[in-house]
């Protein structure tokens, strides 16, 4: 039986982050759009669900705090990842307390947020 | 020798032993934080060269990580040789202010294309990859329009600091001597750890110091009587020794020679580090994993992260080209 393609959304306002990730994971078959404006990302949330979100955490206007709150309040089903230059253990803590996936700290290679989304991904069949 | 004088003797050498043992360890400092500035940029690199994502907060934490290190490092070259030493602070503070200009305050997001190091070099077009290229650039060097990089600055710590590391010969109790072709070779030794040996020669085998038991190992030293052939020149060493690190220099005018090594089997530990006055080409006698860097006052090379065994190999190869017949 054909696996089903993941409906993923990348939300960064660094240009690189979707520019290197948008390819990386295609290359598995999955949907991917890329955001650098955050609040552009949860105006298409509400249009579409995707089933996995990648979103970092420090971002003018809408913080990845908010996106993750945002989400899980319109779709139970999603899968939140927080990625962050930033890395402290209060930041893992209180995203991971707020119902956050996982959580990975860049630098990192795509592989590594690759090995991420397919736990994810099983939970989701489940 | 009277009692007295032999305790005064005895007094002088041990006051003489804790500075070289200070010295010792705040070169080794000195070699610690020019290591560190060394492993922040092999770190950029390999973001550059295997498609990470990182964003411009990496590139930030890498600068303030060199720009931190630089500072200890002109600090432990003050301490060592303080005179003079105002011309390593000018040159750090123009360093770091032209880094927190052109690459970490915030306004510098904008302008990350405008710092080009080459006419030649094509830089990546993504304003994070451009600003780390950039940035590791301003850090290896060379510049354009002789802007100082941050590896001018770590030559001119150790042209500032190397010539405070002669002498100390008077502090040995140990000698090593041997012919090797027509040159005769004497180390004295210094035991940093203060061991009670007993004056005069003694066998390689029971100095106790790794490193340099490795290095005499790979010149074919096979005791104190033996001699092979009629030495012609004589070159003198002074060797600072504890079980696992080394520091070998060379003494006389035209064999100014700087080696420093770890070699305890930890990897992480384990370095050997090489400053050559001129007129001395280093690259006529070290081994090729060494990096080597030009400064005003001769060339200084470098071999880090190697594995245990292949640390062990360059220095018993760099023992047969400096202290043996090759």
């Amino acid at each position: 039986m054909e696996e089903r393609k993941l409906n993923i959304m990348v939300i960064d306002d660094e240009n690189i982050v979707g520019k290197r990730l948008k390819p990386a994971l295609e290359k598995s078959g999955d949907i991917v759009e890329t955001f650098e404006d955050a609040k552009k990302a949860l105006e298409r949330f509400n249009e579409k669900p995707f089933d996995i979100v990648v979103t970092d955490i420090r971002m003018d206007e809408v913080d990845g705090i908010e996106v993750l709150e945002h989400v899980l309040a319109h779709s139970d089903k999603t899968k939140v990842i927080i990625i962050t230059g930033y890395a402290t253990v209060e930041v893992a803590r209180e995203a991971l307390a707020k119902g956050a996936f996982d959580f990975i700290a860049k630098p990192f290679k795509p592989n590594d947020l690759r090995v991420v989304i397919e736990r994810a991904a099983k939970q989701l069949k489940n | 020798m009277g009692p007295i004088i032999g305790r005064l003797k005895k007094g002088f050498r041990g006051r003489e032993l804790t500075e070289a043992r200070l010295q010792f360890a705040r070169f080794r400092k000195l070699l610690e934080n020019t290591r560190a500035i060394m492993n922040l940029v092999e770190d950029g690199r390999e973001k550059l060269r295997e498609e990470y994502i990182f964003d411009r907060h990496y590139v930030t934490s890498l600068l303030d990580g060199v720009l931190e290190r630089a500072g200890m490092l002109v600090f432990d070259a003050v301490v060592l040789a303080p005179e003079g030493g105002e011309a390593l602070y000018l040159l750090y503070d123009r360093l770091k202010a032209f880094a927190v200009e052109r690459f970490i305050k915030e306004e510098a997001k904008e302008q990350s294309g405008c710092f080009t190091p080459s006419d030649t070099k094509t830089l990546p077009e993504e304003p994070e990859l451009r600003l780390l290229s950039c940035a590791l650039d301003w850090v290896t060097g060379p510049l354009p329009d002789g802007e100082p990089s941050m590896m001018d600055l770590v030559r001119l710590v150790f042209d500032h600091t190397i010539a405070c590391l002669r002498g100390g010969s008077a502090m040995a109790k140990k000698r090593l001597e041997w012919n090797r072709g027509d040159t005769r070779h004497v180390i004295d030794v210094v035991d940093l750890e203060g061991g009670d040996v007993k004056e005069g020669p003694v066998s390689g085998y029971d100095l106790g110091c790794r490193p340099l038991g490795t290095m005499i190992a790979g010149a074919g030293w096979e005791g104190p009587r033996r001699q092979e052939g009629e030495a012609k020149t004589t070159k003198n060493w002074i060797a600072f020794t504890d079980k696992d690190q080394l520091s070998l220099r060379g003494t006389d005018d035209d064999n100014r020679l700087y080696l420093e090594a770890t070699l305890s089997g930890h990897t992480d530990a384990d370095f050997a580090f090489f400053f050559a006055e001129d007129p001395l080409d280093p690259k006529s006698f070290l081994p090729e994993a060494f990096h080597v860097e030009k400064t005003v006052l001769g060339a200084m090379a470098w071999n880090y992260d190697l594995p245990g065994q292949d640390m062990e190999y360059s220095l018993s190869q760099l023992g047969a080209r400096l202290l043996g017949g090759m």
